[in-house]
C-alpha cells in the first residue's frame, strides 16, 4: 500500500514536471513576439545606468550596452582612509567627514584620459600582506576591514592603502575582510580578533550601520581608533568618515538617465541591500532627484533588493524584467553586483538596445 | 594474574586516549598558531581567549542538539535557516508586538524575554517538525531536512520581506547585548555569560546522556534500529522529541545570533552554519553512522574551529586559505578518529 502511495506521488511528480517543463518555452517564445509589435514604435532598448566600474561593466559601456556608470575613487578613498588613520595615530587634527569625489562614465567619455585614471585603477592582488602577529616592522600597525573581498572595487581600494602605506613608511596595512557583503557576523569577528591581536587602529567599511556599532565601539573603548569608510555607521565615536558623497553619485545617475531617455520613460530602480548606508544614499540620492527634476520620468518599481552577490541581483532582475518586460525605458542599479546582474539579466532577456 | 596486567593498561590507554584524545588536537592546533605567531605573543593573551570562547558559543550551543541527533544516527541540515528564521521572528515580534502591549507590562521591559522565549519556541517548533516528517513520512534524515533547511529559510526572507529587520536600540535592554560580549559586566564572570550558559547546558546535556533512560535510548537508535525497536523503545516518538531537542538549542543559538549581531534580524544570517556545527560534532568524535558523540567531544571540535578561525587571522591567513586549512583539518581529524578506533576495536 506505502508502494502504491509512492507510485502515486511519483507519477504525479512526474506529469507535474512535464507540465512545468513544458511551460516556459511556450510562454518565453510567445512573450518576445507577442510584445515585440507593442513596444516597437517607442524605444529600442532599456537604458541602463550603474554604478562602480569592472572590466566587464566597462566592456558592455563600451558596447553601448550600459549609458551611464557612476564611478568613486576607491584609489584615493583606501589612501586617504590610512592616511586619515594615522595623522590620528600622530595626534593631529583630522577632519570628521572626507570626501573622496565621483563622476559619471559614458559611451562617449570613457576613453578620456581624467576617467581612463578612474575606470583602471591599479589593483592590489587579495593577500593579507602582512600578519597580525608578525614582528612589528613599522611604527604602526594598522587593520583595514572591506565589506567583502569579491568586488573589483576592493581590490582597486586595497591598492590605494597599500600606496599610502609606500608613501607614509611607518605604517603596516593587514587587510582582511569577509567574503560575502552579508556576513555581518564574520566582520564582528574580525573586529574582535583584531581588538585582541592589538592593532594600532582599525580602518572599516561596515556592511551594516547597525550592527556594527556594539563592536567599533567596543574597540574605541579600549583606546583603539576606528576610520569608517565607503559606507556610515550609526555611531559618532569614529575619527573620521572618509567616503564618496553617495547621494550626490545618486544624483548623477539620476541626470544622466534623464538625459538619455529625454526627459520621458518609466523607470525601476532595484535597491542594493537593506542596511548598507551608501547604496541606500545613492537610491535616495536617485529618487529624489527624479522626483525634483525629471516631472517625466515615473518610478515604476523601487521595492525590489538585489542581494549580496552577482547570483542573487542576477535572479531578482530576472524576475523584475519578466514582470515588466515591455513596459520599462530605464534603469538604474546603485552598485557593482547589481548592475552586473541586471545587465546580464538584460542580455538574457534580449531587452538591450 | 600477569595476562589480566596488559588488559588493564590498554584499558587504561584506550579510555585516556578517548577522552583526551580531541584535547589533542587542540593543543596541537593551539600550540602551532602560537608558534606563527610568537612574536607578538597575542594569540595567547586573556582578552584573545575571551574572543575565541565567545566565538565558539554560537556554533557551540546548536552543536549540542546535534551531538544528540548525531548519536541518534540522524542529522539536521536546517540548523542555520532556523537560527535565521529565528533572528527575523524575534526581530519582527520587537518591532510589531511591543508597541501593542499595554502600558504595565512594557513598563516591565518583558519584551525581550518574551521574544528569548519566542525564538527559543519557533526553534523547537522547527525541529519537533523535523522529527515529525522524519518518523512520518519515514524518509531519511538527510531529505527532510534538506528540504527544510530551504523552506525555513524560505519562510525568514517572506516573513522579513525579503530584506533585513533592524530593532531601535532603545527596545534592546542593555543585559541583552552583554550576553556574548567580550568583556563580562560584572568583570568578576571572567568571560561571557553566553558562554558560562554554554557550560552549563553541556553539564545538564552530558548527565543526561549518560544517565537518563531517553539518554541512553539515543544511542540505542544510532547504535542499531530495529534492535532498539524491537527492545520497546518507541522509535518514531523518540526521534521526534530528539529532533524537538536539537531545535531548541538551535532556536537558542538564534537567540544568541540575534544578540551578536546587535538586534538585527537577518534572513541571510547563518549560512552554512549547519555545516560547521556538523563539522564541530565530527571534529569531536561523534560519528555520522550514530551511537558515538559526545558532548566533551562536541565542545572541543567547536573551540578548534573558533581556534583556527581566529588563529588565522592573527597569522594573517587569507580567507581562501583559511577555508583550504579548516577543510583539511576536518578531514585529517576524522581519519585519526577512525585510526584510533580501529586500533581499539
Amino acid at each position: 500500500m506505502v508502494g502504491g502511495g509512492w507510485r502515486c506521488v511519483g507519477v504525479l511528480l512526474v506529469v507535474g514536471l512535464i507540465a512545468g517543463c513544458g511551460g516556459p518555452p511556450e510562454g518565453g517564445t510567445a512573450a518576445p513576439g507577442g510584445s515585440g509589435p507593442g513596444v516597437a514604435p517607442a524605444r529600442q532598448g532599456v537604458v541602463l545606468i550603474g554604478f562602480d566600474a569592472s572590466e566587464a561593466l566597462i566592456g558592455a559601456l563600451g558596447q553601448g550596452k550600459i549609458q551611464g556608470l557612476v564611478v568613486q575613487n576607491p584609489v584615493l578613498m583606501g589612501e586617504l582612509s590610512v592616511k586619515a588613520m594615522v595623522k590620528h595615530l600622530e595626534k593631529q587634527p583630522v577632519e570628521p567627514k572626507i570626501s573622496t569625489g565621483e563622476a559619471v562614465v559614458t559611451p562617449e567619455n570613457y576613453k578620456s584620459p581624467e576617467i581612463d585614471k578612474l575606470i583602471h585603477p591599479v589593483r592590489a592582488e587579495n593577500v593579507s600582506g602582512a600578519s597580525l602577529s608578525g614582528p612589528k616592522t613599522k611604527k604602526w600597525k594598522v587593520i583595514v576591514i572591506p565589506k567583502g573581498t569579491t568586488h573589483e572595487f576592493w581590490e582597486a581600494l586595497h591598492a590605494g592603502t597599500l600606496k599610502a602605506a609606500a608613501e607614509l613608511g611607518n605604517v603596516e596595512v593587514i587587510w582582511l575582510g569577509p567574503q560575502k557583503e552579508d556576513e555581518r557576523d564574520k566582520q564582528i569577528e574580525l573586529v574582535h580578533s583584531a581588538v585582541a591581536a592589538g592593532v594600532d587602529g582599525i580602518v572599516l567599511a561596515p556592511l551594516d550601520a547597525h550592527a556594527l556599532v556594539e563592536p567599533v565601539e567596543a574597540a574605541v573603548a579600549k583606546g583603539i581608533p576606528v576610520v569608517i569608510f565607503d559606507s556610515g555607521l550609526d555611531t559618532k565615536k569614529f575619527v573620521s568618515f572618509v567616503a564618496t558623497d553617495n547621494y550626490h553619485g545618486g544624483v548623477l545617475a539620476a541626470r544622466r538617465l534623464g538625459e538619455v531617455l529625454g526627459g520621458k520613460g518609466r523607470v525601476i530602480l532595484l535597491r542594493y541591500a537593506v542596511g548598507s548606508e551608501s547604496t541606500e544614499q545613492r537610491e535616495k540620492g536617485f529618487t529624489e532627484t527624479l522626483a525634483k527634476e525629471f516631472p517625466g520620468l515615473t518610478l515604476i518599481s523601487d521595492t525590489e533588493y538585489a542581494g549580496p552577490t552577482f547570483d542573487s541581483a542576477q535572479q531578482k532582475s530576472q524576475s523584475l524584467l519578466t514582470r515588466y518586460r515591455g513596459q520599462v525605458d530605464g534603469i538604474f542599479c546603485p552598485n557593482e553586483s547589481s548592475t552586473f546582474g541586471m545587465l546580464r539579466a538584460l542580455e538574457g532577456a534580449g531587452m538591450l538596445r | 594474574m600477569l595476562p589480566a596486567r596488559p588488559g588493564l593498561h590498554r584499558r587504561l590507554l584506550t579510555w585516556a586516549w578517548t577522552v583526551f584524545g580531541p584535547f589533542a588536537g587542540l593543543a596541537l592546533i593551539t600550540a602551532l598558531f602560537a608558534w606563527m605567531t610568537r612574536h607578538s605573543g597575542q594569540f595567547l593573551s586573556v582578552d584573545n581567549w575571551r574572543t575565541i570562547v565567545v566565538h565558539t558559543v554560537i556554533v557551540g550551543t546548536a552543536a549540542l542538539g546535534m551531538t544528540v541527533i548525531i548519536i541518534a544516527g540522524g542529522i539536521d541540515l536546517s540548523v542555520g535557516s532556523t537560527v535565521a528564521l529565528v533572528t527575523v521572528c524575534m526581530a519582527l515580534f520587537m518591532k510589531k508586538v511591543d508597541p501593542l502591549l499595554p502600558e504595565a507590562l512594557r513598563a516591565w521591559k518583558v519584551t525581550m524575554p518574551l521574544a528569548i522565549a519566542l525564538g527559543v519556541g519557533v526553534g523547537g517548533l522547527c525541529g519537533a517538525l523535523n522529527g515529525a516528517l522524519i518518523s512520518g513520512l519515514r524518509v531519511v534524515p538527510f531529505i527532510i531536512t534538506l528540504g527544510t533547511y530551504q523552506a525555513y529559510r524560505g519562510l525568514a526572507t517572506w516573513l522579513a520581506s525579503s530584506t533585513t529587520v533592524y530593532v531601535s536600540a532603545e527596545m534592546r535592554p542593555p543585559w541583552f547585548g552583554r550576553i556574548v560580549a567580550i568583556d563580562p559586566e560584572p568583570r568578576w564572570l571572567l568571560v561571557a555569560p553566553g558562554v558560562w550558559m554554554l557550560l552549563g547546558l553541556s553539564l545538564a546535556l552530558a548527565i543526561f546522556l549518560r544517565y537518563s533512560l531517553p539518554g541512553r535510548y539515543a544511542y540505542a537508535i544510532g547504535s542499531n534500529e530495529s534492535t532498539a525497536r524491537l527492545c520497546g523503545i518507541n522509535v518514531p516518538a523518540m526521534k521526534v522529541w530528539i529532533y524537538w531537542l536539537g531545535g531548541l538549542a538551535a532556536g537558542l543559538a538564534g537567540v544568541l545570533q540575534f544578540a551578536f549581531l546587535g538586534g538585527v534580524g537577518a534572513p541571510t544570517t547563518a549560512s552554512g552554519l549547519e555545516l560547521r556545527v556538523i563539522a564541530a560534532v565530527v571534529i569531536g568524535g561523534g560519528s555520522l553512522s550514530g551511537g558515538e558523540g559526545t558532548v566533551l567531544g562536541t565542545l572541543v571540535g567547536c573551540l578548534i574551529m573558533a581556534v583556527l578561525e581566529n588563529g588565522c587571522v592573527h597569522a594573517g591567513i587569507p580567507n581562501a586559505i583559511q577555508d583550504i586549512v579548516i577543510g583539511v583539518i576536518i578531514i585529517i581529524a576524522v581519519t585519526l578518529d577512525r585510526l584510533r578506533r580501529g586500533r581499539t576495536a
